[in-house]
C-alpha cells in the first residue's frame, strides 16, 4: 500500500471514530426523544430546540458566570428535569388527554419555534463553541488526533447510557415506565400512576437532551439554528433503530453519526444531513419498523 | 361463506382455534359463546380487521382471508361495531351518505340515504348530529350506513347489547324484514330472544373453539352447550 | 343536503367580499397592495393546505416543500430551456404532485400513524432545501456573490408572466385564492372530502365502508401539493427572487399551519380569518420594533407566532371552531330557556 492510500484510510479511521463519538450523544438525543414517544405517545417537535437550549444555557453559565463547563452541564440537566417534570405534571397532564390528535404536535412545534427564536434574540445568530479549560491537550492514539473534550463527552454519554439502561430494565421504577408504553390501560389497571410516570419519562427525556446539548457545544459549534436539525436527527435515529428500543436508538445513533461524519468530509456539511433523512425515507419504504423495533407504528 | 380452520392469536393468548362452520346464502347465523370466546374476533377476520394466523374464509367463491377491510367492503361485506361509531363531524344524513360510496347500481346517493332513513324509521332524524343520539339510535345509525352499502352480507356486532324490552322487538323486526330482501346475515348476540327468534342456525364458541353447530333446537340441547351455558349463566347481564 | 356546497348566506358573504376585493387596490398605495397581495397568499396557501391537514387532519409540516418544487420547476424550465413560466406553473403542479404522491405512498402505507407522516413532511422540505443549497447547476443565475438566490431582471411580459406594477399580481393572486376557496368548498362536498372526514373522525367506520384510506390520503395530498405549487411560481414571479432557505423554509410551512389552525382545520373561510390575523400581527411588530429600533423584528415576530401556535393548541384543544360552535350553541339554549321560562 502507498503511503497516501494508508493516510487516506487512516484520516477515514478518524472520521469514523469521531462519528462514533458524536454519534452516541446522538443517540442520547434520539433515546430521549423516543421515551416521550413511547410513553406519552407524543412526538415532541421541540426537542432539538430543548438541546439547543440547553447548549444555551451551558454557554451563558460558564461564558458569562464563569462556571466551569462540566459543572454547568450538571446545572442545566437538574434545571431541564425539574422543568420537564413540573411542565408534564402540571400543564399537559389534563391537556393531553382532552386534546385532539393533532394538537400535541402543533404545540411542540410552536414550542421549538419560540424557543429557537427566544435563543436567537438573546444570544445573537454566531456560532459557539463551549472550551473546556482543563482539558486542552488533545487526546493521541497513533497518528490521529482528538480533542479530549470530545472524548470525555463521550465518556459521559456512556455512562448515562449505562445508567439509563439499568434503570430501564432492572429496576422496579423502569419496569413501570415500560409498562406505561406497551399498555396505558392495562398499567392504569394494575396501579400504576401514570400521572407521575409521564412526568418522569418526560423530565428524563427533557433532560437527555439537556445532557446531549452539554455535550455537543464541546463538540461542534453551535447557532441558535441547530434545533429543528437535531429534532430531525432524533426522529431518523428512533425510525432507523425502532421504536421502542434503547438499543435500536443507539443503533441509530451510531449509524448517523458515522454518516454525518463520513458526509461532512466527503461531500458538504449539509449533504451530510441529507443522506440522514435518505436513510429515514429508505427505513420506512423498506422496513418500517425499524431495525428493532416492536410492531408497526399505529 | 366458508370459514375453514381459521385460527387467531394475540401474542400468547389463542383467540380462535381451528374454527370452520359455513353459512348459506339469505340465511340468518346466530353466534353465540360467553365474553372472550372470540366472537369478535371471528368477525373482525371475516371482516378484513386482521388476517388468520392459519386457516382461509371464501365469499361466495372467493377468497377474504388477508383482505384489508376496504376491499372486504367491496365485495359486498358490511358490519356494524359492539361499540357504535358514528362519523362525529356528520349529520345523520351524510353518515350514511358515506355508505353509498362502494354502491355499484349507479343509484343517485340522495334517493338510497332517504330509502334507508326511511326503512329504519329515522327519516326525522336526517339533519341531526351523532352526538344527540342514545347507544340505541347510535346502533340504528351503525345499521343505516351498513345497508347502504347494498350488502350481500350483514355482520351483526351484539346489535342489541343495550335496547330495552321495545327497542330490542323492534330490532329484531327490523333484522327479520333485512334477511327477507335476501341478504345473509351473521349475528352476534348475547340476548337469547333474539338469536333464537332470528336464526336458521347457530354456531357456538367457547374459548375460541367451535363447541357445537346447528339449529337452534339442536344446540339448545346440546349438553355440551348447556354445560358451557351454566357456566356462563353468572356473566350475562 | 350533501349537493350544496355552501350556505345562501355565505355564497353572498364571498361574493360581497370579492367584490369589494377588487376594487380594493385602487384605493391603497403600493406598499399595502403588496401587503394585501401577500395576505391573499396565505389565504390560497391555506386553502390548499387544508385539503389534506384540515379536512384529512394529516398534518404537514413540510408543504413549503411543494412551493418550492413549484418555483423552481417554472424557473429552471424558463431559464434552461426558455419555457413560459404559466406553462412552467402547470409543469410545477405536476412535478408537485408526483413529489406527493411519492411522499404520500411511503406514509400512507401500512396505516402508520398520522405522526410519521408530519415528521416526514418536515424532512421531506428539508431534503429539498439542502438539494437545492447543494445544486451547482443554478449557481450561474445568482447575482449574490457565491450565494443562492436566483434572480431574473425584469421585462415588462405578460406571455411570460411579468407584468408592471402591483395591479396585474394582485388580481392573479385574488383569482387564484377565490379559486382556491371555491376548489376547498367543492374538495369538501365530494367524495373526497367525505372520505376524508370519515377517516378523521372513525377511520374503523370508514374502512368499512369501503373507504380506501392510502388512495384517499394520497389524492389529497397530491391536489394540495400541485396548488401549492402554482403559488410557488406566482411568488417568484412577484418578487423575482428565488432563495432555498425561503422557499423551503419551516417558516413558510409553518404559516400554512397556522392559517387554518386559526380559522379552523377544515373550514372553508376560516382560512380568511387565519391569514388576516398573521399578516396583522406581522405589521404591527414591525412597525413596533422600527419604533424601538435594532431589534431583529423577523425573531420577534417569529417568536410571537410560535407562542402565538402553542396557546392557541392549548387553549382551544379541539379547534377553534367547536369552540366556537359550543359556545354559540350554549348562548343559543340559554335564550331559549330564558324565553320559555316567562
Amino acid at each position: 500500500m502507498t503511503k497516501l492510500s494508508l493516510l487516506f484510510s487512516l484520516m477515514t479511521v478518524q472520521v469514523v471514530l469521531n462519528g462514533i463519538l458524536q454519534g452516541l450523544v446522538l443517540a442520547l438525543l434520539g433515546i430521549g426523544f423516543n421515551i416521550i414517544f413511547g410513553v406519552m405517545k407524543f412526538a415532541n417537535f421541540a426537542h432539538g430546540a430543548i438541546c439547543v437550549l440547553g447548549m444555551y444555557l451551558v454557554f451563558l453559565l460558564s461564558g458569562r458566570f464563569g462556571v466551569p463547563p462540566f459543572l454547568a452541564g450538571i446545572l442545566v440537566i437538574v434545571v431541564l428535569f425539574s422543568g420537564g417534570y413540573l411542565f408534564e405534571r402540571f400543564v399537559l397532564s389534563g391537556w393531553m388527554d382532552r386534546a385532539d390528535e393533532e394538537m400535541p404536535m402543533v404545540l411542540s412545534v410552536g414550542l421549538l419555534i419560540f424557543i429557537e427564536n427566544v435563543v436567537l434574540l438573546a444570544f445573537g445568530a454566531d456560532s459557539h463553541l463551549i472550551d473546556v479549560p482543563l482539558m486542552k491537550r488533545a487526546v493521541v492514539l497513533g497518528p490521529m488526533y482528538f480533542r479530549s473534550s470530545v472524548f470525555v463527552a463521550a465518556a459521559a454519554t456512556l455512562v448515562v447510557f449505562i445508567f439509563g439502561y439499568l434503570l430501564l430494565m432492572k429496576t422496579r421504577f423502569g419496569a413501570r415506565i415500560r409498562a406505561v408504553a406497551d399498555n396505558k390501560t392495562g398499567a392504569r389497571i394494575v396501579g400504576i400512576r401514570i400521572v407521575r410516570v409521564n412526568a418522569m419519562a418526560f423530565g428524563i427525556s427533557v433532560a437527555f437532551a439537556g445532557i446531549a446539548g452539554t455535550c455537543l457545544s464541546m463538540m461542534e459549534p453551535f447557532t441558535p439554528f441547530r434545533g429543528l436539525g437535531l429534532t430531525l436527527v432524533s426522529f431518523v435515529i428512533v425510525v432507523i433503530g425502532g421504536m421502542g428500543s434503547i438499543v435500536g436508538s443507539l443503533l441509530g445513533g451510531l449509524l448517523v453519526g458515522v454518516l454525518n461524519s463520513l458526509g461532512q468530509y466527503m461531500v458538504s456539511e449539509s449533504m451530510s444531513l441529507l443522506v440522514g433523512y435518505v436513510f429515514l425515507f429508505a427505513t420506512l419504504l423498506l422496513r418500517p419498523e425499524g431495525l428493532l423495533g416492536k410492531g408497526k407504528g399505529k | 361463506m366458508r370459514v375453514e380452520g381459521v385460527n387467531k392469536s394475540f401474542g400468547g393468548l389463542k383467540a380462535l382455534s381451528d374454527v370452520s362452520f359455513s353459512v348459506e346464502e339469505g340465511s340468518v347465523l346466530g353466534l353465540i359463546g360467553p365474553n372472550g370466546a372470540g366472537k369478535t374476533t371471528l368477525l373482525n377476520v371475516i371482516g378484513g380487521v386482521f388476517p388468520p394466523e392459519r386457516g382461509v374464509v371464501t365469499f361466495r367463491g372467493k377468497r377474504i382471508s388477508g383482505r384489508p377491510t376496504y376491499e372486504v367492503s367491496r365485495m359486498g361485506i358490511a358490519r356494524t361495531f359492539q361499540i357504535p361509531k358514528p362519523f362525529r363531524g356528520m349529520t345523520i344524513a351524510e353518515n350514511v351518505y358515506v355508505g353509498t360510496f362502494v354502491r355499484a347500481d349507479g343509484r343517485p346517493p340522495a334517493e338510497v340515504v332517504s330509502e334507508v332513513l326511511d326503512f329504519l324509521d329515522m327519516s326525522g332524524d336526517a339533519e341531526k348530529f351523532p352526538k344527540t343520539f342514545s347507544v340505541a339510535a347510535r346502533k340504528r345509525l351503525d345499521l343505516a350506513k351498513a345497508l347502504a352499502m347494498n350488502p350481500r352480507l350483514l355482520l351483526l356486532d351484539e346489535v342489541m347489547g343495550g335496547l330495552n324490552q321495545k327497542e330490542t322487538q323492534d330490532m329484531i323486526e327490523l333484522i327479520r324484514k333485512i334477511s327477507a330482501s335476501g341478504v345473509t346475515i351473521i349475528m352476534v348476540e348475547h340476548i337469547m330472544k333474539a338469536i333464537l327468534a332470528l336464526s336458521h342456525r347457530i354456531v357456538v364458541l367457547n374459548f375460541g373453539v367451535k363447541i357445537a353447530e346447528g339449529s337452534p333446537a339442536a344446540v339448545m340441547e346440546d349438553q355440551k352447550v348447556i354445560d358451557a351455558y351454566l357456566g356462563w349463566e353468572d356473566e350475562d347481564d | 343536503m350533501t349537493g350544496r356546497m355552501m350556505g345562501r348566506k355565505k355564497w353572498a358573504g364571498f361574493g360581497a367580499g370579492l367584490l369589494a376585493l377588487l376594487l380594493l387596490p385602487l384605493l391603497l398605495s403600493e406598499s399595502h397592495q403588496s401587503t394585501v397581495i401577500t395576505c391573499l397568499l396565505y389565504i390560497y396557501l391555506g386553502s390548499a393546505w387544508n385539503i389534506i391537514g384540515g379536512l384529512g387532519k394529516q398534518i404537514s409540516f413540510g408543504h413549503a416543500a411543494f412551493f418550492g418544487v413549484g418555483a423552481y420547476t417554472s424557473t429552471i424550465l424558463m431559464l434552461e430551456i426558455g419555457v413560459s413560466p404559466w406553462i412552467g406553473m402547470i409543469a410545477g403542479g405536476g412535478v408537485a404532485a408526483v413529489a406527493a404522491i411519492l411522499l404520500g405512498v411511503l406514509c400512507f402505507r401500512f396505516r402508520l400513524g398520522g405522526v410519521y407522516f408530519s415528521i416526514a413532511t418536515l424532512v421531506f422540505a428539508e431534503i429539498f432545501r439542502i438539494l437545492a443549497i447543494n445544486a451547482e447547476f443554478l449557481r450561474k443565475y445568482s447575482d449574490v456573490a457565491g450565494g443562492l438566490g436566483i434572480t431574473i431582471p425584469f421585462r415588462s411580459d405578460p406571455w411570460n408572466y411579468q407584468f408592471a406594477g402591483n395591479l396585474p399580481y394582485y388580481y392573479i393572486i385574488l383569482a387564484l385564492s377565490a379559486g382556491a376557496i371555491l376548489s376547498g368548498a367543492a374538495v369538501r362536498g365530494s367524495r373526497l372530502g367525505y372520505s376524508l372526514r370519515a377517516l378523521g373522525d372513525s377511520d374503523e367506520s370508514a374502512v368499512a365502508l369501503g373507504v380506501h384510506p392510502g388512495k384517499v390520503k394520497i389524492a389529497a395530498l397530491a391536489l394540495s401539493a400541485f396548488l401549492v405549487a402554482l403559488a410557488g411560481t406566482f411568488q417568484f414571479q412577484f418578487i423575482r427572487y428565488l432563495d432555498p432557505n425561503q422557499s423551503f423554509s419551516l417558516h413558510l410551512s409553518i404559516i400554512m399551519v397556522f392559517v387554518c389552525l386559526i380559522g379552523g382545520f377544515g373550514e372553508t373561510f376560516g382560512v380568511v380569518v387565519g391569514a388576516i390575523f398573521i399578516v396583522v400581527v406581522r405589521e404591527t411588530i414591525t412597525s413596533l420594533t422600527s419604533l424601538m429600533g435594532g431589534m431583529n423584528a423577523g425573531a420577534v415576530s417569529e417568536a410571537i407566532y410560535g407562542a402565538c401556535l402553542m396557546a392557541v393548541a392549548y387553549f382551544f384543544p379541539n379547534g377553534i371552531v367547536s369552540y366556537a360552535r359550543a359556545r354559540i350553541g350554549r348562548a343559543k339554549r340559554m335564550r331559549i330557556t330564558a324565553a320559555g321560562t316567562c
